[in-house]
């Protein structure tokens, strides 16, 4: 049987390794650059890394017990992530719309995973947002200017087309015309 | 003239027990967030008003899983209420703010999932944060959305219990709708009851 100054030492290192713990995950918590968020089955948001914190504008305090759906545009978007978080268990890269502190709208992928108890039910899920507000914007001005330059290069196959059109009437009647001329030099003068 | 009474020191003396030290360090970032450009000065208030008393304490040296004396921390709840003249709205709010940066919540996470988990862990939850008293859940009514969380044998101080009503609307605000949720101390060892006893409903 151990005695008790064992025990205290060995409590004294648990404690100590306890502590390293605790470094390591708030300084993983702090460098990791996707916001990301731990949710329980009721949609309460229970733990949020930094980068959620400065991505969304909320500070942890503020972001702990809040409903998820505060941070989304269409809430009910949640219960599909959950309904397909329950069903595969994974979500890779689905496109979203976010709202931060300050209403700004910010276009994401949304990648979500379940966190299982002993493998046996779903105690909750995390969640992680990609930023690709800037790719969006670019993606849809090449869209646009695309979409510019075709109806510009439309426009000027119709005039292309009017031309040809024309151009081709033109040369038929010449032709035509040509033909009478000849015809009617082949004819006898008229006293 | 010190900013607290000698009896009322000698009083908080009398409190046994020990208390693990994230949850000092949950109220140290608490003053540092609610006192803002000036939380920083706050604590150092505090600090030097528990020294003057006789109970020094530095709040940057607090280990998270090391345990601390529970009457130093009920003293320096007893001097941040005179000093920084918090209500018990503050000292709820300190309770809700505990309850969302705990380190002990994260650990307790995989309880939040039902209210009959969440109440039937209340008993461990407590033990994590203490070495003294019994916390445990009453009469859990799902139907008519209520319970009774009751404390004993536990002193504390009249603002430690201010602080266990706002803790304990957070956590149970995990799994129940917020709107209606209400958690009311209804007997108290300050006012002459026998135990600390919560009335929750939601």
């Amino acid at each position: 049987m151990k005695t008790k100054d064992t025990q205290k030492i060995i409590i004294q290192q648990l404690s100590e390794d306890l502590e390293d713990l605790e470094s390591y995950t708030n300084d993983l918590r702090q460098f990791l650059p996707l916001p990301t968020c731990y949710i329980n089955p009721f949609h309460v948001i229970l733990d949020a890394n930094l980068a959620a914190e400065e991505f969304f504008g909320w500070p942890l305090s503020k972001l702990v017990g809040e409903r998820i759906e505060k941070l989304f545009v269409a809430k009910n978007q949640v219960q599909e992530i959950y309904k397909k978080v329950l069903k595969t268990e994974k979500i890779v890269n689905q496109e979203g719309r976010v709202l931060t502190k300050n209403g700004q709208e910010k276009v994401v992928n949304i990648s979500a995973s379940a966190r299982q108890k002993n493998k046996n039910y779903i105690i909750g899920y995390y969640l992680a947002f990609s930023d690709i507000s800037e790719l969006k914007k670019l993606q849809e001005g090449l869209e646009r200017e695309v979409g510019e330059r075709t109806k510009e290069l439309k426009r000027r196959i119709a005039e292309l087309e009017k031309f040809h059109k024309f151009a081709v009437g033109r040369e038929l009647k010449m032709r035509e015309l040509k033909g009478e001329i000849e015809r009617l030099k082949g004819q006898p003068r008229k006293e | 003239m010190a900013i607290i009474s000698k009896e009322e020191i000698k009083k908080i003396m009398e409190v046994k027990g020990e208390v693990i030290g994230t949850s000092l360090k949950e109220d140290v970032q608490f003053i540092l967030e609610k006192g803002g450009e000036k939380g920083k000065a706050d604590l150092m208030r505090l600090e030097e008003e528990m020294a003057k008393l006789g109970y020094p304490i530095s709040f940057d040296k607090i280990k998270s899983f090391q345990w601390y004396s529970l009457n130093t921390n009920m003293l320096y709840l007893a001097v941040a209420k005179e000093i920084f003249g918090w209500s018990d709205d503050v000292f709820r709010e300190n309770g809700r703010f505990s309850a969302r940066v705990s380190l002990i919540a994260r650990i307790m996470m995989k309880y939040f999932i039902s209210l009959k988990r969440c109440f039937g862990e209340a008993g461990n939850f407590w033990q994590k944060y203490y070495t003294v008293g019994e916390l445990r859940t009453e009469e859990l009514d799902e139907k008519n959305r209520s319970t009774f969380l009751v404390l004993k044998n536990f002193q504390g101080h009249p603002a430690f219990c201010r602080i266990l009503e706002g803790y304990f609307w957070q956590v149970v605000s995990y799994v129940a709708p917020k709107e209606k949720l209400r958690v009311e101390e209804i007997e108290c060892i300050f006012k002459g009851g026998k135990v600390h006893k919560f009335k929750v409903t939601w």
